[in-house]
This record gives C-alpha cells, sequence and structure tokens, in this order.
C-alpha cells in the first residue's frame, strides 16, 4: 500500500468533503445546472440548511449562483464553475483510493 | 470518463427520469397524433362549407398540428414553468447541452415511424392484411421505443400505461365494423400516449401538491 497515497488523504478538499455539500457537489456534477428547489429536493435538505452550504460552495469559487425567472417563476440557478468541476474530479480521484483498493486478507 | 462515479450516474439518471417523470412531452405529443389523425373526421364535418371548409381544415390543422409538433418544447417548457418547477424546482440534464449525446426527442421515433410506414406499404400487397401489418409495425415499434426508455427511469411500471390502451385500441382498430378510417391509427397510438401521459401527470401533481417545505 502506497504511504503517498495515504498522506494525500491528508489534503482532501475540506470544501467538498461534508456531506451536504458533496451531496449538492454531486448532483450539480452530475447534470448542467439546477435549482435551489430541485437541490434541496433532492438532498432532503432544510431551506436554510442548503442556503448555507450553497454560500459555503459559491465563496470557494466551486459554483455560481443565477437569480432569474422562468415565466412568472423565479429561480435560484446553482451551475457549477470549472475549478468546481475540476476540484470535485480530484476529490473523486482521492476518494477512489479508499474505496476502491484491495480487501485485506484475514490474518 | 474516469469521474463518473456510480453516485455521479445515480444523479443523472434521476435528473433524467425527473425531466420526464411528468409525463407533458408525452401528453403534447399525444395531441399532436390525435389532430393528425382527425383530419378525416374534421374533412367530413367541413364539407358542407365547400372551398372555405377546407381552407379552414388546412389552416386549423397546419396550426395546431405545427404548434405541438415543431412548437413541441416551447410548449411544454411552458406548462413545466407553471405546474412542475414550482413543485419540484428545475434541472437542466448535460445531454441536452453536450454535443456526443443525442437528447431525448420525439422526432427519431417519428422518423422511424415513417420510414415503417413507407416500407410496409411498398412491401405490401395484401390490402386485407394492411391493418394487421399497421397494428404489428405500432406495436413493434412503439414497443421497442417504451423498452429503451424504460432503461433511463426508475419506474418501468409507467410504460404498460401506454401499452395497454394503445393494445386495446389497436383491436377496435382492426376488428371493429365498419372499419375506421385508415387516419384514426394516428388517433389510437395518440390517445394511448396522452391517457398514459394523463395519469403520470396526475400521480405527480398528488405525489408533489407544493414545493418542499422548510423543516425536513
Amino acid at each position: 500500500m502506497s504511504a503517498k497515497g495515504i498522506k494525500d488523504l491528508s489534503s482532501l478538499d475540506r470544501v467538498i468533503h461534508e456531506p451536504a455539500r458533496l451531496m449538492i457537489m454531486t448532483i450539480l456534477f452530475a447534470v448542467e445546472e439546477a435549482d435551489f428547489v430541485y437541490l434541496q429536493r433532492e438532498c432532503g435538505l432544510t431551506q436554510g440548511n442548503l442556503s448555507s452550504h450553497i454560500s459555503k460552495l459559491e465563496e470557494a469559487g466551486y459554483l455560481t449562483i443565477t437569480k432569474t425567472f422562468k415565466g412568472k417563476y423565479p429561480l435560484t440557478i446553482c451551475k457549477l464553475t470549472r475549478k468546481g468541476r475540476e476540484a470535485f474530479e480530484t476529490y473523486s480521484v482521492k476518494m477512489r483510493f479508499v474505496t476502491n483498493g484491495p480487501i485485506p486478507s484475514k490474518p | 470518463m474516469s469521474h463518473l462515479t456510480p453516485s455521479v450516474l445515480a444523479a443523472r439518471q434521476r435528473a433524467r427520469y425527473y425531466r420526464d417523470a411528468s409525463g407533458i412531452s408525452e401528453l403534447v405529443i399525444g395531441a399532436a397524433l390525435v389532430v393528425f389523425g382527425s383530419q378525416d373526421y374534421l374533412a367530413s364535418k367541413l364539407a358542407p362549407f365547400g372551398h372555405l371548409g377546407r381552407v379552414i381544415l388546412v389552416v386549423v390543422i397546419l396550426i395546431l398540428y405545427g404548434l405541438l409538433m415543431l412548437g413541441n418544447k416551447r410548449i411544454v417548457e411552458w406548462i413545466k414553468e407553471r405546474l412542475i418547477y414550482p413543485r419540484t424546482g428545475y434541472v437542466s440534464t448535460q445531454d441536452e447541452a453536450d454535443k456526443g449525446e443525442t437528447a431525448r426527442s420525439p422526432f427519431p421515433v417519428i422518423l422511424v415511424l415513417v420510414l415503417i410506414i413507407g416500407v410496409v406499404s411498398f412491401a405490401s400487397g395484401y390490402a386485407n392484411y394492411a391493418r394487421w401489418i399497421w397494428s404489428a409495425a405500432m406495436l413493434l415499434l412503439f414497443g421497442s421505443y417504451v423498452f429503451l426508455s424504460g432503461q433511463f427511469e426508475l419506474d418501468p411500471r409507467r410504460s404498460w400505461l401506454f401499452l395497454i390502451p394503445l393494445v386495446g385500441g389497436l383491436a377496435w382498430w382492426n376488428f371493429s365494423k365498419p372499419s375506421p378510417p385508415f387516419m384514426s391509427l394516428a388517433v389510437v397510438v395518440g390517445a394511448s400516449l396522452a391517457f398514459a401521459s394523463l395519469i403520470r401527470l396526475f400521480t405527480y401533481l398528488v405525489r408533489n401538491p407544493g414545493p418542499p417545505s422548510a423543516a425536513p
């Protein structure tokens, strides 16, 4: 087992490495863009909780928030930035080391 | 693509399912097919008006059919803005933006339908069996479409909502005496699609009466 791989875990992105924000990043990585209501429904978070985590991701430059209208319906649309997509890919690669490694045999 | 983890793939699949879960797209297509197949009936009702009746028929059919088929996306979006987005939110899937993937569209199905009809018409020299051949072609076409679209769905049961009325409608179209007009086949298919879509839309509205609550 590589010591370097283990040490890489210490540099996991703490902005992404939080359950609620990881859910948000996973969903937004899978789609082009999504609004606040869709994220709230998919993540099962309260409005306040979701708003707080989205703000943190926006501060980190991982997503953009656009307030617009679809017809008369106001939308708060979230979309990952290029930096956010690259950060998620890097995070996924590091986590794969944790989850996809060989299972050690019993002594 | 190494970053498409199982969780990302699951999120993408859910977004694709959500895009079509309300059945609004299929409802509009079904309405278009009903309009298309009702030409003979409308023509017979407008026949007493002579030339004016023919003009009215052409204008009505062109406007309705054009709106429903060519303007399908705009109409569906207009309905979703009022019924769907306020309840369950808005999402745009990447296959609508990616160049390499084909977004789910009715036009490939329509194209295949036209090709099948052309081949069957050319090959069939047996007028007595024409309805059977066309019915089999419809079942094959839409059965395969439902099966293929079921690969992306979380609930394959909704496929039966369409196939059961379709089979019933085709049975009526084949065995009714006197035989219904040939164009009414489009009405059978369209009505089956619209029926299944209305049930899906009703189910969706019952399950999602409003936006998510503030508290968990």
